[in-house]
C-alpha cells in the first residue's frame, strides 16, 4: 500500500500552554518527514475535522497521526474506515499536558523534559503509523442460526428470544419432553409485584409457545454428538434416536442447567437413616402429585422441619450458596400451610437469603403463625419416642440446644452445574484443581476441564468449556457474564451461575442477544469482545514458524489447531484480537495489520534516548485497565515524572521479550509493565494475558545477565483501572529505584 | 446445654396472643431494640425481647412461669422504637391478659372478662344477685320520704350479705391466682436460664421474703418505676390518681363499716364528716386520674397504638364507678328520688363489678405486679435505673 502521511497537531483543551506545539510541528515535517503537518486550536471540531476530510479526499492522504486527546476519547471525530485508512492517536492530553506541571510563564525557563516527552510520543506515534496497514478481514462464518442446548426455563426464553428477533433457532433436548427442571415443579414462587404469592411455573406456557415457533427447530431426545468448527460456522453431530443428524450454527447457547446435589452424603442430617427425611426436589414432587401427608399414617401434615444450606456453603459438600433454596423453603412452607392450616413449619437455616424483592415473599412467610425460622447449626437428626424425627440445633435467638420434632425434614439442597457433573477435576461441584486434588492422570485434560458430554466439543484444548471454580463454566469477569473462554460459546441459566427460574429468563434473554451479536460481527470478520469491531485479525508468516507450539498452547480462546505436525491452523472467528500468540512467538511470525512487534520495535527504536544523565523509562500498559488509570491521571491533575514514555499494549500478554532487549540494549534505563490482576479473581480481558507476561517477564533474567543489567530494571506491577491513585506512586517508585541503580551503561553505545 | 429443649409451639395460644391484641407477634425480627429502650428492663436476659420470641415460638409454659411479664408497665416507649411495628408492649399486654386467666381459679370467667361478647352476662350476674336480696328483704319499690339508700338497699341483710361474701370470692381467687403464678415464678428460676450469656456475672443477692414484701409495697405506694419510664409522666399521675383514689374509696367503706357496726352511726353522714372528704377526695382522684387515661390512651389511638378491650373496659369502669358515685351523692341531696335511687343501684354494680372480678380483669394487675415486685426483689433481678 502507498502511504501518504499526515501529522495533525491540536493545542486545544491545554496542550498548547503545556508544550510548544509549534516546535513539534516542525520535528514533524523536518526531522520526521511528515509529508503533510497541520496544526489546529480544536482538531475535533468541525473545523478540524473539515481538514482531515478534505485531506483524505484531496491529497490522498491515508496515514494519519493525530496528536491530540486520548485515542479513548473524541472516536467520532477520528474514526476512519479501516480498510482504506490507517490511523494512529498520539495522547498529548492526557498523558502528557494534563499529567505534568504546566508550562512556565513568559520569561521563565521551560521545562524541556515535557517538551521532550511531547516529541518521543510524537516520533513513537510516526513510526508505528508508518508501518502499519489497512485491515483486511477474514470473513470464514456466515452461518446465522443460534443453537440453544437444553430446553429448560433458560434453553426455551433463549430460543424464543432469538427466533423474536429474527433468527433462526435449533433447540436440542437430551429429553423427550421440553420443560427441563421446571417440569417437576408443582409451584414456583413470585416472580412479579406484591411477590407475596405464589405462582405457577411458567413452563407450560414456555413449551407452548417454542412448540408452535416456526423459526425454532426442535431435537428431543437428542444429545450432542460432538461440535466442531468455529463462530459463524458450527457443525453439531447430533443423536437423535440412533441416527445422526447434523447442524450449522453460528453462535451457542449452553443452557445445560443443573442438577441437584446428590443427597446420599448427608447421612448426618438423616437421609437415607430416616425415612422421614427427604430433599426438596422429593417434596415437591410429592406436592406436585398430591401426596403431601405424614409418612407414617397418610395423616395430615402436622410439622415440617425445613433444613436450610443441606451440604451447601460446606466444605465437605458444596461450598458455595445455590441463591434459590431460601425462596424455594418459603415456597414449600406456605403451599403446606395453605393445604394445612394447623401445620407448623421450621425453618432452620444459616442466613435467610431472599435478595431484593424478596423480601416481601420473606415477610409474607414471617408473618404466618405457624410458620417458625430458627437460625443455628443443625447438631443432629434423630428420632423422638412418638416416631417423628426429632432435629437438634443450636438456636442462636434461644441461646441453647432445641429440639424440634417433625413429620417430615426436608433438606434443602443446592444446585450442580451440569458442566459439573463428569470426569475430571471440579467435578461435582467441588473447588477447582488450584484447592484440590492434583488432576487424575488419567483424565489427559487441562485441569479446568470435565468431561460432562455437554457440549463434546472438537478442540484440541478440550470437549468442554473450562470453568474456574465448582464446574460453572463462567469466564468469571463482570464484563462478560455469558461469554465463555470458548468464542461465540455463551452459557446462560443456572449451568453458568446458581439461579432462580426470573433470572434463568433474563439470563437467557442476555445470552440470546450475545448470539446474535456473535452471528452478526462474525459474518462480518469483526472481532466480538472486548475489541468488538476491530476489523484486523493476526497473519501468520508460516515459512518461519519452527512448530514450537507457543501460540497453540497459550491462546486462551483455542483459537489455533495443531495439525498434527505442530503448525498452528488458526480458526481466525474464534479470535479476540488480543495478541497473546504474539507475544508468545519467539520467531516473531504472528502480526496483526495494525499491531506487530516490528511495530512496537519501531517504537522504541524512535524514542530518543539522551548521551546524559536523563533518564528513560519505558512503560507498557495494558489498553484495558492500566492506560485508562493513566488517562484518568490527567483527567485528575495527578502528577508524574516526564521520563516515562508509554507504549499501549491490547493486553500485557501480547508482549513480545524482544522489545525489552531492544530497549535496553538502546540504553533505556528501566521498564514498567502495567497489566491487570492475575492468578484467583484476575481482572485479565483476556483470562490468562497478565498471567503469561508475568511468566515470559521471569524468564527475562537470562537476558539480563547477558547484558549484565540489574534484574530490577525490569518491573511488573498489577493495576485496576480505579487505580489512578496508586498509579503516579507506581511510576515515580520505579524511576526512584532506576535513579538508584544508575542509568543503563548502554546508553549511547 | 447438649441435652436439648424440646419447643413444641403451641399454635393455639399464638391465636390466642394474636386475639388478645398481640397480632403484631410474627413481625419481630429480635433486633433487640425492644429491650434496650425499655427504661426498667434488668441488663440480664431483659424484657421484652425474649418474651417476644417465646410468644413467637407459642412458648406458652414459659411465658405463664415469667415473672418479666408483670414488671413491665406498659409505657409503650417499645413499641414506640420497634423499627418493624410489632407493637412489643402490645405484646406484652396480651400475655398479661392470657396470664391472669391462666393464673386464676375459673380461667372461663378471665375469658369473659376479656371478651364484649360477655360484658351483658357479667352486669346480670351482680343485678340478679342484688334483686333477689331485695327481694328477699322485701325492699324492691321505690322508698317514700326523704332520700336514703338504706330504704331501698338496707345495709342488712342487702350489701353486708353481697359484698363481703364478694370480697371473699376475690380475696380467695387472688391467693389461689397469686400462689399459682408464685409456683411457676420459682419453677422457671430454678431451671437453667437459657436467655442469660455464660459468662453473666453474679447479681446481687437477693432480699429476704419479708424486706421484699416491704420494697414491693413502697413501689406501688410511690410508683418510683413509673418515674423511671420517664417519657410518660402523665401516666404516673394518673395512675397515682387512680391508685390513691381507689385506696380512700376503701379505706371510705371500712370506716362506713366501722362506723356502723361499733358506733351505731348510719350513714347518710352529713357532709361535714371527715369519712365524707376521704371519700369525695377518692373520688375526684379516681375521675380526674381515669379522666386523663381515657384522653391519653384516645390519643394513642389516633397515632396508632390502640389499647385493647381489656384496658378500655377497665378504665370505663373505674371512671363509671366514680361518676354514679357523686351522681347519687348529688341526687340524694337534691332529694330528686326516682334518679337517685337508679344511680344508686348502677354504683353498687360497677362496684361489685370492680370488685368480684379484680382477680380476672385487668384489675389483677395490683395483684401480679405485685407478686412479681416480690418475685424480683427476693430473687435479687434488679431493674435498670434511670441513667
Amino acid at each position: 500500500m502507498e502511504k501518504k502521511l499526515a501529522v495533525y497537531l491540536c493545542s486545544g483543551c491545554g496542550i498548547g500552554e503545556a508544550i510548544r506545539v509549534d516546535s513539534l510541528a516542525k520535528l514533524a515535517s523536518g526531522e520526521l518527514k511528515a509529508p503533510i503537518c497541520r496544526t489546529s486550536g480544536q482538531l475535533c471540531g468541525p473545523e478540524g475535522a473539515a481538514q482531515l476530510q478534505r485531506d483524505i479526499a484531496e491529497e490522498g492522504v491515508n496515514c494519519l497521526v493525530l496528536a491530540a486527546c486520548s485515542p479513548r476519547v473524541s472516536w467520532p471525530a477520528f474514526s476512519f474506515d479501516p480498510r482504506r485508512i490507517v490511523s494512529e492517536r498520539v495522547n498529548l492530553r492526557e498523558q502528557v499536558a494534563w499529567s505534568h506541571e504546566p508550562r512556565p510563564r513568559e520569561g521563565e525557563q521551560l521545562d524541556e523534559d515535557i517538551q521532550a516527552l511531547a516529541e518521543d510520543q510524537l516520533r513513537m506515534g510516526i513510526a508505528r503509523a508508518r508501518l502499519m496497514e489497512t485491515a483486511e478481514p477474514s470473513v470464514e462464518g456466515r452461518d446465522k442460526r443460534v443453537l440453544v442446548l437444553g430446553g429448560g426455563v433458560t434453553g426455551l426464553s433463549a430460543a424464543l428470544n432469538v427466533a423474536a428477533a429474527g433468527y433462526e433457532a435449533v433447540l436440542v433436548e437430551r429429553e423427550e419432553q421440553l420443560g427441563g427442571f421446571a417440569r417437576r415443579l408443582h409451584l414456583g414462587y413470585p416472580r412479579s409485584a406484591p411477590y407475596t404469592e405464589l405462582a405457577p411455573s411458567p413452563i407450560a406456557a414456555l413449551v407452548e409457545e417454542t412448540e408452535s415457533c416456526p423459526r425454532i427447530e426442535i431435537h428431543r431426545s437428542a444429545t450432542i454428538q460432538s461440535i466442531s468448527g468455529a463462530p459463524g460456522m458450527f457443525k453439531a453431530r447430533i443423536l437423535r434416536q440412533g441416527k445422526t443428524v447434523e447442524e450449522g450454527a453460528g453462535a451457542i447457547i449452553l443452557a445445560a442447567g443443573f442438577e441437584p446435589y446428590d443427597p446420599r452424603g448427608l447421612e448426618e442430617l438423616g437421609y437415607g437413616r430416616l425415612s422421614a427425611v427427604v430433599t426438596s426436589v422429593a417434596f415437591e414432587e410429592l406436592a406436585a402429585r398430591g401426596e403431601l401427608a405424614r409418612p407414617s399414617d397418610g395423616g395430615p401434615l402436622g410439622s415440617v422441619a425445613f433444613i436450610q444450606c443441606a451440604g451447601s456453603r460446606d466444605e465437605r459438600h458444596l461450598a458455595y450458596c445455590s441463591s434459590i433454596c431460601c425462596m424455594n423453603s418459603l415456597k414449600q412452607a406456605l403451599y403446606v400451610r395453605e393445604r394445612y392450616p394447623d401445620a407448623k413449619i421450621y425453618i432452620i437455616y444459616k442466613d435467610m437469603r431472599t435478595p431484593g424483592q424478596y423480601e416481601h415473599f420473606y415477610q409474607r412467610a414471617q408473618e404466618d403463625e405457624g410458620i417458625f425460622f430458627a437460625q443455628g447449626e443443625v447438631r443432629a437428626v434423630g428420632q423422638c419416642e412418638d416416631g417423628r424425627a426429632l432435629v437438634e440445633l443450636d438456636s442462636v435467638l434461644h441461646r441453647e440446644r432445641i429440639g424440634l420434632a417433625a413429620d417430615l425434614v426436608v433438606l434443602a439442597t443446592g444446585m450442580v452445574p451440569r458442566t459439573a457433573l463428569g470426569e475430571g477435576p471440579g467435578a461435582d461441584g467441588s473447588e477447582g484443581p488450584s484447592k484440590g486434588e492434583p488432576a487424575p492422570a488419567t483424565a489427559n485434560l487441562p485441569s479446568d476441564i470435565v468431561r460432562s458430554g455437554t457440549l463434546n466439543l472438537d478442540y484440541r484444548q478440550g470437549p468442554e468449556l473450562p470453568s474456574l471454580k465448582y464446574g460453572f463454566p463462567d469466564s468469571h469477569f463482570i464484563c462478560f457474564p455469558y461469554e465463555s473462554r470458548r468464542t461465540g460459546i455463551f452459557a446462560a441459566g443456572s449451568v453458568r451461575q446458581p439461579m432462580d427460574m426470573a433470572a434463568c429468563m433474563r439470563d437467557a434473554r442476555g445470552a440470546a442477544l450475545k448470539a446474535i451479536q456473535c452471528v452478526e460481527m462474525v459474518s462480518e470478520g469483526k472481532a466480538l469482545h472486548p475489541r468488538s469491531g476491530d476489523l484486523a485479525s493476526p497473519k501468520l508468516f508460516m515459512q518461519r514458524c519452527t512448530q514450537c507450539k507457543r501460540c497453540t498452547e497459550e491462546c486462551p480462546f483455542g483459537m489455533y489447531d495443531d495439525d498434527g505436525r505442530g503448525n498452528p491452523v488458526p480458526n481466525p472467528t474464534r479470535c479476540r484480537r488480543c495478541g497473546i500468540c504474539m507475544g508468545s512467538c519467539p520467531e516473531r511470525i504472528i502480526s496483526f495489520e495494525d499491531f506487530s512487534v516490528a511495530m512496537v520495535g519501531a517504537m522504541i527504536k524512535a524514542i530518543e534516548v539522551p548521551e546524559e544523565e536523563t533518564l528513560r523509562i519505558l512503560v507498557f500498559a495494558c489498553e484495558n485497565d492500566a492506560y485508562p488509570a493513566l488517562d484518568m491521571v490527567g483527567l485528575r491533575r495527578g502528577r508524574y515524572n516526564p521520563f516515562v514514555r508509554i507504549v499501549p499494549l491490547r493486553c500485557i500478554g501480547s508482549l513480545n521479550l524482544v522489545w525489552i532487549a531492544d530497549a535496553l540494549s538502546k540504553g533505556i534505563d528501566g521498564i514498567l509493565l502495567l497489566g491487570c490482576k492475575h492468578g484467583e479473581d484476575y481482572q485479565c480481558h483476556f483470562i490468562q494475558g497478565s498471567a503469561l507476561a508475568n511468566e515470559r517477564l521471569g524468564k527475562i533474567k537470562e537476558t539480563l545477565d547477558r547484558l549484565m543489567l540489574e534484574p530490577e530494571r525490569v518491573r511488573i506491577e498489577q493495576v485496576e483501572i480505579d487505580d489512578c491513585d496508586r498509579i503516579p506512586a507506581i511510576l515515580d517508585g520505579f524511576l526512584e529505584t532506576i535513579e538508584a541503580i544508575g542509568p543503563n551503561p548502554y546508553k549511547g553505545v | 446445654m447438649t441435652q436439648p429443649t424440646r419447643i413444641e409451639p403451641d399454635l393455639a395460644f399464638i391465636r390466642e396472643v394474636i386475639a388478645c391484641g398481640g397480632d403484631s407477634i410474627k413481625s419481630c425480627y429480635q433486633c433487640a431494640s425492644c429491650s434496650v429502650s425499655c427504661a426498667i428492663s434488668p441488663d440480664d436476659s431483659p424484657f421484652p425481647r425474649k418474651e417476644m420470641l417465646w410468644a413467637q415460638w407459642g412458648q406458652k409454659d414459659r411465658l405463664l412461669e415469667d415473672p418479666d411479664l408483670w414488671l413491665c408497665h406498659n409505657c409503650g416507649d417499645c413499641t414506640r422504637h420497634c423499627p418493624r411495628g410489632a407493637r412489643p408492649g402490645e405484646v406484652m399486654s396480651a400475655l398479661r391478659q392470657i396470664s391472669t386467666a391462666s393464673s386464676s381459679p375459673l380461667p372461663f370467667l378471665a375469658r369473659w372478662v376479656g371478651s364484649p361478647r360477655f360484658l351483658p352476662l357479667l352486669f346480670a350476674i351482680p343485678a340478679a344477685l342484688l334483686l333477689a336480696l331485695m327481694g328477699a328483704a322485701g325492699t324492691l319499690r321505690l322508698p317514700e320520704g326523704e332520700v336514703v339508700f338504706s330504704k331501698l338497699v338496707p345495709v342488712w341483710p342487702v350489701v353486708d350479705i353481697l359484698f363481703p361474701l364478694t370480697a371473699l370470692f376475690a380475696l380467695l381467687s387472688s391467693i389461689l391466682g397469686i400462689r399459682r403464678l408464685w409456683t411457676g415464678f420459682v419453677s422457671a428460676s430454678r431451671r437453667s436460664a437459657p436467655m442469660e450469656p455464660a459468662s453473666r456475672p453474679q447479681g446481687p443477692k437477693g432480699v429476704a421474703l419479708p424486706g421484699s414484701i416491704l420494697a414491693a409495697a413502697l413501689e406501688v405506694l410511690r410508683h418510683r418505676t413509673f418515674k423511671d419510664c420517664g417519657v410518660e409522666g402523665w401516666r404516673r399521675l394518673a395512675h397515682l390518681g387512680l391508685f390513691w383514689g381507689f385506696g380512700l374509696l376503701f379505706v371510705t367503706t371500712l370506716s362506713v363499716g366501722v362506723s356502723i357496726y361499733l358506733f351505731g352511726a348510719d350513714p347518710p353522714y352529713s357532709m361535714g364528716n371527715p369519712i365524707k372528704w376521704i371519700g369525695n377526695a377518692g373520688g375526684a382522684a379516681l375521675i380526674l386520674g381515669s379522666l386523663v387515661a381515657i384522653w391519653k390512651r384516645s390519643a394513642k389511638k389516633r397515632e396508632g397504638e390502640p389499647s385493647s378491650y381489656s384496658d378500655w373496659l377497665f378504665l370505663w369502669v373505674l371512671f363509671s364507678t366514680g361518676m354514679t358515685g357523686f351522681g347519687a351523692q348529688f341526687l340524694r341531696l337534691a332529694d330528686w328520688a326516682i334518679p337517685a335511687y337508679s344511680m344508686y343501684l348502677v354504683h353498687l354494680l360497677l362496684v361489685w363489678f370492680l370488685i368480684a372480678y379484680l382477680p380476672y380483669s385487668k384489675f389483677s394487675h395490683l395483684l401480679y405486679r405485685t407478686t412479681a415486685l416480690v418475685f424480683a426483689a427476693h430473687s435479687g433481678r434488679q431493674p435498670r435505673r434511670s441513667r
